[in-house]
């Protein structure tokens, strides 16, 4: 089997991060054509963002399969084939979710020792096994660091963890893009 | 002198490391004095310029800034430097009114470092892009 590739998306609300990254696997030859869908339609607005996207899915000449995993990516791989394109959107919702998983039970993961780390060691293998099954990998995450890094402590936490998985990403990545309002600057 | 600039947790000071591993190097985090130390190693490190800027906060701009040009030019004068700043503009305006004086300050601060630099370098992620 060849080794996949993995390709890192990034850039700033509305730049067109999505779009690209749907054009870029739809131009390579992929058996199958997978949206991961990190986010969920916790409100309103949410909703209306997803549906924006799922419309844009339906709108193509290629059929596009949702599969809905808010956390625990480990659990798509046994629905992956060989040679399927998977596009992960995105990173910062899903940290969002694994991070403050518990939150509701007053116990989220960010309080639990090792708990991050664990699921960063997960997240690290995921994409290792997809890539050796051949899959065609597109992560899409957001600009948010160039900014003062907050005052709240637990906001400072996300965006270490961000900035960390960020960096492993583009480490790992083939190729690496920043989008700004649909311009795409390969960095990779 | 050479500048690296990036966004917070992007990978600017392991970049930095591996670079100066085999020298003689004195590493001075701005997060770490008020006022800023002697130094005479061979290269010196001054990382995390926002954090000087926000320990002076409260005194005049110009002498922030003239204090600050001072010492570079003094390390710059016996030494190799390399300085890192953190990129901190690019976001929502803040609410608090200290932060936006410090994003403020850190900007004119940074467009002065930036003019006198030889190079200036972006860091994304590990990744780098020059820009000087």
């Amino acid at each position: 089997m060849v080794r996949g590739t993995l390709t890192f998306i990034s850039g700033g609300v509305r730049s067109g991060k999505t779009g690209f990254a749907e054009e870029w696997l739809m131009n390579r030859s992929c058996s199958r054509l997978i949206y991961l869908a990190t986010g969920v339609a916790s409100d309103s607005e949410m909703e209306q963002r997803i549906k924006r996207h799922q419309q844009d899915r339906k709108d193509y000449k290629n059929n596009w399969l949702t599969i809905e995993q808010p956390r625990k990516i480990e659990e798509i791989l046994p629905h992956i084939r060989p040679g399927d394109g998977v596009l992960m959107d995105c990173i910062t919702t899903w940290l969002a979710n694994e991070l403050y998983e518990g939150w509701a039970m007053d116990d989220p993961c960010f309080k639990r020792e090792n708990c991050m780390e664990e699921k960063e060691r997960r997240f690290h293998e995921t994409i290792y096994s997809l890539l050796k099954n051949g899959t065609t990998l597109v992560v899409i995450s957001n600009e948010v660091l160039d900014e003062p890094l907050s005052r709240i402590p637990d906001v400072v936490l996300y965006q270490q963890w961000l900035g960390r998985l960020h960096q492993w990403l583009v480490k790992e990545s083939d190729y690496a893009y920043e989008l700004t309002y649909g311009l795409a600057k390969k960095w990779k | 002198m050479q500048v690296y600039i990036g966004g917070a947790n992007n990978g600017k000071r392991a970049y930095v490391r591996q670079l100066v591993v085999e020298r003689d190097v004195q590493w001075i985090e701005c997060a770490d004095y008020q006022d800023l130390p002697k130094a005479s190693a061979q290269t010196i490190v001054l990382a995390g310029v926002e954090a000087f800027v926000e320990h002076h906060l409260n005194r005049p701009e110009e002498l922030v800034i003239e204090d600050f040009m001072e010492t570079l030019n003094t390390y710059r004068s016996q030494s190799d430097v390399i300085v890192i700043v953190t990129e901190n503009g690019r976001g929502i305006v803040p609410i608090v009114a200290e932060t936006r004086e410090l994003r403020d300050r850190c900007g004119r601060l940074f467009q002065q470092i930036f003019k006198e630099a030889t190079n200036v370098t972006r860091i994304w992620y590990g990744l780098t892009e020059s820009l000087k």
